[in-house]
């Protein structure tokens, strides 16, 4: 190597020093000393214990029971309704918080992906004053989600909230109109959004895709707007309709964008912490309790930062599999020009 | 919708535009409730929720959340926390995306892509370890845990790399064989002409620092340095018969985010399809 050579290669190290030392610092070590802390008990002041897979295995891990099992299809029920007799998870809040984040993350993707999708169809357009209905959709993003969460709390609420009195001026509308001279008045539903575990999470869910839609739309936009305009021109003089438009031109085309904002919603959406933690901590009846929350409940509420640090693998895991899967899906159905 | 070359009726741009503004108002709705009550007195957002105005309005909310609720030393400890990461992490990243783009090192490709992955690791995986490593420091319950260890962003990183490989080789070359110094370069020619680059991630890394909350909930304990999202939770705790007082605090914390979207907002957007681009 010449004497410039060497020279170059010192001063790129030299450039790059901050991000190594902070990278080495505060994301290569921690890393590693939290993979060591999910294989031990540890509650920050006394020395970690090393427990080797207990934490996973008490995280994912069940035991069966097959008398219960017996017991109940003994009783004439289906072996279907007796499978929650069978097997018994180690830790059930676990499982429920499982669920209730991959049901939070399915419920955000439909909500807030297809109409991202449509508001940016409605967007691409050669019309004036697009980019303030952009930057209208768009605000709800920026905004501090505690914030916004407070906010929405307000509208949740279940006695004169935002949300009830507009159902109950709808319904009083409907009896008045219809319902009343009929003789059958509809009732008042008075709905609790965030204090009954049927509606929680999804109240949660409808928050979080406001504040989703805006990001996706944005992308979606650039996308649509990457499509060259010759390919829609030689469509209309074609006589294609918008429809045909859409699914035979734009849908194609924008497939990598469509599984890009897949994958980072799904992984946003795993790791949901404050919206859960701001309005209904966790509850009713842990019907909101995501697995993140739960990790912070487990570590930093009840000092089992082994345990903890074993969910977050366990978060990371998800995320890596999430993105594995795309990448191999992705090859087969997405349309690369 | 109204793309090139279709004819479009006057009767139906008109049904367009009521549309648009009609959804649009629905996403700000939120946002004009928050405001709009705010300026209100409690029993007068209870009596009637949708209405956008009390009586008078009553703008003593807000000093009374700056003062007797602390909203203004939380505000104060956000500013200095996001001005310090957001300032950091620029120069960080100016300096990274450099070495990234311009000087050839061994196992500078390989460092980039390593780099780049952990941008995948999610926060709570290190979450634990650092509180210990802070604990060590003797720095929880500073907020020196909140800028510190938040000083170096792979994806800014990798932002300012993608604008610097855009820029012509020749603008430099003049200066290496006058035998200027590499930081010289990056300061005296390239930062100057970094603006959007330095723009979209100042936005990013604001908005990020701005909105934190698992992190400060963790690192800080006591009141006195409560970030805004911290204070917010703390609000809502404490005020919660009081709609108003915890409406003018919010919105205090969501305007600077907003402002500055609203100055920047083609910065914003291209952060977002740079995000996009990647893939």
């Amino acid at each position: 190597m010449s004497r410039n050579r060497i020279r170059e290669s010192l001063e790129g190290y030299l450039f790059l020093l901050p991000n190594l030392l902070g990278f080495l610092i505060f994301m290569a070590v921690p890393l590693a000393i939290s993979f060591y802390y999910s294989f031990t008990d540890y509650n920050l002041f006394t020395e970690p214990k090393w427990v080797g897979l207990a934490n996973y295995t008490k995280a994912l891990g069940f035991t069966t029971n097959v008398e219960s099992y017996n017991a109940i299809l003994a009783s004439g029920k289906s072996w279907f309704s007796a499978l929650g007799a069978l097997i018994q998870p180690n830790d059930p809040t676990f499982w429920v918080a499982f669920g209730n984040t991959i049901k939070y993350a399915l419920g955000v993707l439909i909500l807030s992906v297809i109409p991202a999708f449509l508001i940016a169809w409605l967007l691409n357009s050669k019309l004036r004053g697009m980019t303030v209905f952009r930057a209208m959709i768009y605000i709800p993003v920026v905004a501090s989600v505690v914030g916004s969460s407070l906010v929405w709390f307000w509208i949740y609420q279940q006695q004169n909230g935002v949300l009830n009195t507009v159902i109950r001026w709808l319904v009083n509308g409907l009896n008045a109109l219809i319902f009343t001279p009929l003789g059958n008045p509809l009732a008042d539903p008075l709905i609790g959004w965030l204090v009954t575990p049927q509606w929680a999470l999804l109240s949660l869910i409808i928050m979080t895709s406001w504040s989703t839609i805006g990001y996706d739309m944005v992308i979606f936009l650039a996308a649509l707007q990457g499509i060259p305009t010759h390919l829609y021109e030689a469509a209309v003089v074609d006589g294609a309709s918008r429809n045909t438009i859409l699914r035979k031109i734009v849908v194609p085309l924008l497939s990598p964008t469509i599984f890009f904002i897949l994958v980072t919603n799904i992984i946003s959406s795993l790791q949901i912490f404050s919206e859960p933690f701001i309005m209904t901590q966790g509850g009713p009846a842990n019907s909101t309790l995501t697995i993140v929350y739960y990790l912070y409940q487990k570590g930093f509420q009840r000092f089992q930062m082994g345990y903890g640090a074993a969910l977050a693998w366990i978060v990371f895991a998800l995320i890596f599999l999430v993105t594995i899967i795309q990448f191999r899906i992705s090859k087969h159905w997405v349309f690369e020009e | 919708m109204f793309l090139q070359g279709e004819r479009t009726s006057i009767f139906s741009k008109v049904l367009y535009y009521l549309a648009l503004s009609l959804l649009g108002l629905l996403f700000l709705y939120p946002f004009i409730f928050m405001v709009a009550s705010s300026l209100k007195e409690s029993p007068e957002v209870y009596s009637n929720i949708l209405s956008l105005f009390g009586a008078r309005l009553r703008f003593e909310n807000y000093h009374t959340v700056v003062t007797s609720v602390q909203m203004g030393k939380y505000l104060l400890n956000t500013t200095i926390v996001t001005l310090c990461v957001t300032l950091g992490q620029i120069v960080t990243s100016l300096l990274g995306g450099y070495a990234f783009a311009r000087l050839r090192f061994p196992g500078r490709d390989i460092i980039f892509r390593v780099y780049l992955g952990t941008m995948m690791i999610p926060f709570t995986v290190i979450m634990v370890p650092m509180y210990k490593m802070m604990l060590t420091f003797g720095w929880v319950d500073k907020l020196v845990s909140l800028i510190v260890p938040w000083l170096f962003t792979a994806y800014g990183t990798f932002l300012m790399r993608q604008f610097f490989l855009g820029i012509p080789k020749e603008l430099e070359e003049a200066a290496i064989i006058d035998g200027a110094n590499r930081f010289t370069i990056l300061t005296k020619i390239f930062v100057p002409i970094s603006g959007p680059a330095i723009a979209t991630q100042f936005t990013i890394s604001f908005l990020y620092a701005w909105n934190s909350f698992i992190w400060p909930l963790v690192a800080i304990q006591s009141r006195a340095n409560y970030v805004v999202t911290q204070g917010l939770a703390d609000i809502q705790g404490g005020y919660h018969a009081n709609p108003p007082i915890v409406l003018a605090a919010s919105t205090l914390a969501i305007i600077p985010t907003v402002l500055i979207f609203l100055f920047a907002q083609r910065y914003f957007v291209q952060g977002v399809a740079t995000t996009g681009m990647k893939n």
